[in-house]
C-alpha cells in the first residue's frame, strides 16, 4: 500500500503575538513582537530580562479553556486553549479518534517552584502542588479533558520537542497507525528557565537580534501551539480545508556538546538533508526558511553555516524568535504554524531589527514581510543535547 | 510488527536467579569506571551514570553503532532538577552555576550518548509515566521495521534522589506502592536476531480492566511476570507480581530484563519453547509486551 | 600568593567536582582547559560565578575570562590585582 501524504488541517496556537491563529498572522504580517517586561512571572529579574510573557494569569487561561481543577500547570492552561482552537478549525471533537502527540520541558515547574521555595523557608505547604509537575501528567490531564481515545504519546527533547511530536504524528498518519493527531507543545515561563538560560549567560538584556552579527543572546518566550494532521485521501473524503502538507521530516544528533552546537552545525546538515530526502526535495526548491535562531553567538554562527553547506546559495531565511522570544519545546510547532501561514499567504515573515550579517556567512536575513512564492518552506528546531530536527511544509 | 532484543544489561533491584525473581531492598551499583572514563564521569548524576553503563554495556555487547539512540525517563535528571531549584531558593536567583541546569533536561541522557559515541542518528526522550519505557520501545520497533538493517539502543532510567523521595511521600497520591525506586536498562533492538535472541512477539496496550482475563487466557507455556502495581495477581508457578514493596514508574523496563533473563536461561537449558508476558502500566491502561525465545 | 594558588586548587577541585585529583596533582602553571584537566565552557561559567560569590569579582566577557582563566596562578594573579583595586 504506498503510503499516503499527510496533511495539515487544523491548528491553535496561544503566544507572545496573541491567542488564536489569525491574531499571530495580523502580528507576523505586521511586524509587532510580542516582547517586553516580565509582569506575571514572580521573578527578580522582572524589569531586566525582556521575554515573550503571555499576559494572561493562570485564572485567565482556566476561564477561557473552561479547565476545572487546582495546580493546573500554566503550560497545560495554555494548551488547553490552543488545542480547542485546533480541533475546532479542524472540525473534529472527541468523539473521532485521534492520537495526542504532546511535549514539554518543564511541564507543572512553574508550580512546582513556587511551592518548593515556599517548602525550603519553611513554609506549610500543600504537597498535592507537586502532583502535576512530569510531562506525563500533562500527557494525562489534556487527554482526558479532551478526551482523546486514541494512543497519547509524550516526549521532551528540549527546544526540538515539538517539532519532534509533529515529525512522529507525520510518520503515523502515512503509515495508517493513526488516523487523526493533534501534534505540538507548551512551555511556560518558569523562573527555573530564566535563571537557568541566565546561568549560562545566553540572555539577551535587549531585545533580541537573532542572525545578526551584533546578536547578544535569546529572550525567552512561553507558547502552547498544535497541528492537527491527518492523511490527504481522509481530509478530502470528509471535505476539511487542507493547509499545507507535512512532506519532510528529519531528526538526528550533533554529538558536540549539550549546549553547545558544533561550528559546522554538522547535526543540522543532517537533519535538513534527511527531511529534503524524506520530502523528495531539492535544496533549491525551498523557498523560505523560519530558522532555529535564537540570537545566541553560538547558534545562529553555527546554523548558518550548516544552511551554507546545505544550500550554497540559502533562500530567503529569517528568525520568528525575534517576535516570540525561544519558546522552548513549543518552538517546533509554533514555527511550523507560521510556516503553514508563509504557505497559506504567499509571504515571508522577517527578522525583526535585523541590520547586519554575521561575518563569514554568505547571506544575510531580512527585517520586512516579503509577500512572493512560496512552495517549499523549511523549520529547524535546535535543542539541548544536540538534538537537532528539521520539518518541511509545502503546498497543497 | 516483528523485531529481537539481541543485547541487555540493566541496573535495577530485580534478577532472576535459580529459577526465582528476586527483588532486593536496593538496586547494587555497578563499577562506573569500569566502562565510563573518569573525568567524564565528574558532573554525571546518578541517572546519568545509571543509563551511560547500561547503554554503553549493552553498545559493547553488539560491537558496533546504532542507527537510532532512543531513551525512556518519566521523571528525568531529579537530581539536577532539584539542586538548580535549591540553588534559586538559597540564592534568591542570584550568582547561579549551569551545571545543574544544563543536566536536568529529561534528554540529557540520549544527548549524552550521542556525543560520547559521536552518533548522528535518530535520537530520541520520551517521557509518559508509565508508558516512558513502552513508548519508547515501541518506537524502537517501528524504526527497525522501516529500516530493517537499523539497530537501536534502547535505555529507560528513573532516579530518586532521597530529597525527592521525601516531597514525593507527602503528594496525596492514589498509589498501591510508593513511587521511590531507581534504576536503569538497556536493550539492543534490530530486525534480525542476534546475541541472547528474544524475539518480541508483540506489544500492545489495552484497559486494564480487561487484563485479568487476558492473562487468564494465556497457556500454560506462557510466564506472566507483572510490573502494574495496580493489578495483583496470586503468585504461581508462572505468575509472578514483580513490584511489591518499592516502585519506580519504569518498572516495566526492568520486567522485560527480567523477562529476557529468564528465557536465555530456558534456552541454555534447551526447554522447550516458552513465552513471557510482560505486564506494565497503571490503573487506567496497561501495557502487554509478549517475548519468547 | 602561594596561599592564594592553593586555596584555588581546592575551590577548583570542590566546585567543578574534579574528586580524582589533589591539588599537589595540579600543577599552577598548566593549561586548566588543555586535554590533561580538561575543564570546558561550562567550567569557565562556574569558575565566573565563583570569582563573583568568593571573591567580589564580576566577569562579563566570556573571551576575556579564558585567558584570565590560562592556569590557576594567571587566575591568582588576576584576582590578586583586583582585589589591591576593589
Amino acid at each position: 500500500m504506498p503510503e499516503s501524504r499527510v496533511v495539515v488541517t487544523g491548528m491553535g496556537i496561544m503566544a507572545p503575538l496573541g491567542r488564536g491563529v489569525s491574531a499571530n498572522h495580523a502580528a507576523l504580517v505586521d511586524n509587532r513582537h510580542g516582547l517586553g517586561d516580565i509582569t506575571i512571572l514572580n521573578t527578580i529579574h522582572r524589569g531586566s530580562l525582556p521575554a515573550g510573557e503571555i499576559k494572561l494569569t493562570n485564572t485567565d487561561l482556566a476561564s477561557i479553556a473552561n479547565f476545572q481543577g487546582e495546580n493546573i500547570p500554566r503550560s497545560v492552561l495554555l494548551s488547553a486553549v490552543a488545542i480547542q482552537e485546533a480541533l475546532a478549525s479542524a472540525g473534529l471533537h472527541h468523539n473521532h479518534d485521534i492520537n495526542f502527540y504532546y511535549s514539554t520541558t518543564v511541564g507543572g515547574m512553574d508550580i512546582s517552584e513556587e511551592l518548593n521555595d515556599k517548602r525550603l523557608k519553611g513554609q506549610d505547604i500543600d504537597f498535592s502542588g507537586f502532583k502535576y509537575h512530569d510531562c506525563g501528567a500533562s500527557t494525562m490531564l489534556l487527554g482526558d479533558f479532551f478526551g482523546f481515545t486514541g494512543r497519547r504519546y509524550s516526549l521532551s527533547t528540549a527546544c526540538s520537542s515539538s517539532a519532534n511530536c509533529i515529525g512522529r504524528a507525520m510518520m503515523d498518519i502515512k503509515t495508517g497507525r493513526a488516523r487523526y493527531a493533534v501534534a505540538g507543545g507548551a512551555d511556560a515561563l518558569s523562573r527555573f528557565t530564566l535563571n537557568g538560560f541566565n546561568s549560562l549567560m545566553i540572555l539577551d538584556k535587549e531585545l533580541c537580534n537573532p542572525m545578526d552579527q551584533n546578536r547578544r543572546g535569546l529572550n525567552l518566550g512561553e507558547a502552547a501551539a498544535f497541528l492537527v494532521l491527518e492523511s490527504e485521501e481522509n481530509a478530502v473524503n470528509r471535505g476539511a480545508e487542507i493547509l499545507a502538507i507535512v512532506s519532510g521530516f528529519g531528526n538526528t544528533n550533533d554529538s558536540h556538546h549539550q549546549t553547545a552546537s558544533s561550528e559546522s552545525g554538522i547535526g543540522a546538515v543532517l537533519a535538513i538533508r534527511e527531511a529534503l530526502n524524506d520530502a523528495g526535495l531539492k535544496a533549491e526548491n525551498i523557498s523560505y526558511i523560519n530558522a532555529h535562531g535564537t540570537g545566541t553567538q553560538n547558534n545562529d554562527l553555527s546554523e548558518g553555516n550548516a544552511l551554507e553547506t546545505v544550500f550554497g546559495k540559502v533562500p530567503p531565511t529569517a528568525s520568528t524568535k525575534s517576535y516570540t522570544g525561544h519558546t522552548l519545546a513549543a518552538s517546533g510547532a509554533v514555527e511550523a504554524i507560521y510556516s503553514v501561514l508563509a504557505i497559506k499567504n504567499q509571504e515571508m515573515y522577517p527578522t525583526l531589527r535585523f541590520k547586519e550579517a554575521i561575518v563569514g556567512h554568505g547571506f544575510k536575513s531580512f527585517d520586512f514581510t516579503i509577500q512572493g512564492e512560496v512552495n517549499h518552506v523549511l523549520s529547524n528546531a535546535f535543542g539541548f543535547g544536540g538534538n537537532c530536527s528539521a520539518l518541511i511544509f509545502s503546498k497543497y | 510488527m516483528k523485531a529481537y532484543i539481541n543485547h541487555i544489561n540493566a541496573i535495577s533491584r530485580y534478577q532472576y536467579l535459580e529459577g526465582s525473581i528476586i527483588e532486593q531492598s536496593e538496586i547494587i551499583e555497578p563499577d562506573y569506571e569500569s566502562i565510563l572514563d573518569v573525568r567524564a564521569m565528574r558532573r554525571l548524576s546518578k541517572i546519568l551514570k545509571m543509563g551511560l553503563f547500561t547503554a554503553l554495556s549493552v553498545k559493547n555487547q553488539a560491537n558496533r553503532q546504532p542507527d537510532g539512540i532512543i531513551c525512556g525517563t518519566a521523571l528525568g535528571c531529579l537530581a539536577d532538577t532539584y539542586q538548580f531549584l535549591k540553588n534559586m531558593s538559597d540564592r534568591d536567583e542570584q550568582l547561579l552555576t549551569p551545571t545543574a541546569f544544563i543536566q536536568s533536561t529529561h534528554n540529557t541522557l540520549s544527548g549524552t550518548l550521542g556525543i560520547m559515541l559521536q552518533n548522528h542518528s535518530y535520537n530520541i526522550t520520551w517521557s509518559n509515566r508509565e508508558f516512558s519505557f513502552y513508548d519508547a520501545l515501541e518506537d524502537a520497533i517501528i524504526r527497525v521495521n522501516k529500516c530493517t538493517d537499523d539497530h537501536i539502543l534502547l535505555t529507560a532510567a528513573d532516579e530518586m534522589p532521597r530529597q525527592v523521595a521525601e516531597i514525593i511521600d507527602s503528594i496525596p497520591l492514589d498509589c498501591p506502592v510508593p513511587i521511590n525506586s531507581e534504576g536503569a536498562a538497556s536493550f539492543w533492538i534490530s530486525s534480525r536476531p542476534a546475541g541472547i535472541s528474544i524475539t518480541i512477539e508483540s506489544i500492545l496496550t489495552v484497559q486494564t480492566s480487561d487484563v485479568i482475563k487476558i492473562v487468564a487466557e494465556t497457556s500454560e507455556k506462557t510466564i506472566v511476570i507483572n510490573s502494574n502495581p495496580f493489578l495483583s495477581f496470586t503468585q504461581t508457578d508462572r505468575v509472578h507480581n514483580l513490584v511489591n514493596a518499592h516502585r519506580s514508574l519504569i518498572d516495566d523496563a526492568f520486567c522485560l530484563h527480567v523477562g529476557c533473563q529468564l528465557l536465555s536461561l530456558c534456552r541454555e537449558k534447551s526447554n522447550p519453547k516458552q513465552e513471557v508476558l510482560c505486564i506494565g502500566g497503571n490503573d487506567a491502561f496497561s501495557s502487554l509486551v509478549k517475548i519468547s525465545c | 600568593m602561594e596561599d592564594l594558588i592553593l586555596e584555588l586548587k581546592e575551590k577548583l577541585i570542590a566546585q567543578l567536582n574534579l574528586k580524582h585529583l589533589t591539588p599537589e596533582e595540579i600543577d599552577s602553571d598548566q593549561p586548566l582547559f588543555g586535554v590533561r584537566i580538561g575543564l570546558d565552557s561550562i567550567d569557565a561559567l562556574e569558575i565566573i560565578v565563583m570569582l563573583d560569590n568568593d571573591y567580589g569579582i564580576k566577569l562579563t566577557n566570556q573571551e576575556e575570562a579564558r585567558e584570565i582563566f590560562t592556569s590557576v596562578r594567571t587566575i591568582a594573579n588576576y584576582i590578586h590585582k583586583h582585589q589591591a583595586n576593589a
